[in-house]
């Protein structure tokens, strides 16, 4: 098991369990599940979000297909997804048998007290602006 | 007392040529040479050595900053790195991994000399290009790229996908894609190309 992390930031108290009781999830998911030689939790901080990343070596398996939620056989994930989403954030898994799993928790982080530039906000429109366009410069995988 | 230098570079021709110069400057002795990073490791452990001067890329295998990491875990001598290339990447990595001093090959001999005894004396040593790549990231904080950012950025310039970056790294394809975002951000560009040329420029990698 690593651990990196990467930038610096700060989550309030709420978002920091929801960030280790997913990370406790995944990894309790990878040591029942997974068949792993290797498994490396990834904290990143970005300017308006922090993420975790788990990731493992081990057997995957096929996302769509995940086993019912009151079937008790320790997989947690559909739990995580309702607190993750219940936190305002997302939870993405991707995993393909015998491809090993990576699932990315993202959380967004409060706006900072002093906000050197504030939104203008324009009375005339009722709905705020979304702060990206939707997938318009998200990355491809090549150009 | 002359101070002792063990010489780690993979290139005989450029090791010999280093070790001439390196004697012939006042006050310097080269005691020991290796080829790669192990015999470099191993060598330093021996208590007769000032200072390694250290090459970065020497072939496949662990490199000069690996050896640099081992040695300074080690509680080792002091490491300068003498090298050719000045890229935010390599800089940050060999001041990370506790290299006291980064030189490039292009160095006149005084300096080359003085490096080479501040370092044995554990004082910081960096050349111009390298303090100025340094000046202008803490300048520019908000378009400095993070370590991880540059790390993606190379493997990008090495024209591996999302996939096989997160594969590499092992992280989600997901933080893969938002790295990017942010590097293309910082960098002002908006596709992969531009960004690994511009970085290029930049001589972030």
């Amino acid at each position: 098991m690593t651990f990196t992390e990467d930038g610096t930031g700060q989550a309030d108290f709420a978002q920091q369990t929801v960030l280790l009781r997913a990370v406790q999830t995944l990894l309790a998911n990878v040591a029942s599940h997974a068949h792993a030689r290797q498994a490396v939790v990834s904290l990143s901080w970005w300017d308006h979000d922090v993420s975790v990343d788990v990731v493992d070596n081990g057997v995957g398996f096929n996302p769509d297909r995940l086993p019912p939620r009151d079937a008790s056989n320790g997989f947690g994930l559909p739990g995580l997804h309702e607190r993750v989403t219940a936190a305002g954030g997302t939870a993405t898994v991707e995993s393909a048998t015998g491809d090993g799993t990576a699932v990315n928790v993202r959380l967004p982080l409060n706006p900072p007290h002093v906000n050197t530039s504030p939104r203008v906000v324009d009375p005339a429109s009722d709905s705020a602006a979304p702060l990206h366009s939707p997938d318009s410069d998200l990355p491809g995988e090549s150009s | 007392m002359s101070t002792r230098v063990l010489l780690v570079d993979d290139h005989p021709v450029v090791r010999a040529g280093l070790r001439a110069v390196l004697e012939g400057l006042p006050g310097i002795t080269v005691v020991a040479e290796a080829r790669d990073a192990l015999s470099a490791q191993q060598r330093s452990r021996h208590d007769d050595i000032d200072v390694v001067v250290m090459d970065i890329q020497m072939g496949p295998g662990p490199t000069g900053i690996d050896a640099t990491r081992a040695i300074r875990a080690a509680g080792g001598p002091p490491v300068l790195i003498l090298t050719t290339y000045d890229t935010q990447s390599d800089i940050l990595s060999a001041l990370e991994a506790g290299a006291t001093g980064y030189l490039l090959k292009d160095a006149p001999e005084d300096t080359l000399r003085q490096a080479v005894l501040d370092a044995a004396a554990n004082r910081p040593v960096l050349s111009p290009q390298v303090t100025a790549q340094l000046v202008m990231r803490t300048t520019k904080p908000a378009s400095a790229l993070s370590p991880r950012e540059i790390e993606i950025l190379e493997l990008a310039a090495t024209g591996a996908s999302n996939r096989s970056m997160a594969k590499q790294l092992f992280i989600s394809e997901a933080t893969v894609k938002t790295h990017l975002v942010h590097v293309y951000n910082k960098l002002n560009v908006d596709n992969r190309t531009a960004a690994i040329d511009r970085a290029r420029q930049q001589r972030i990698i």
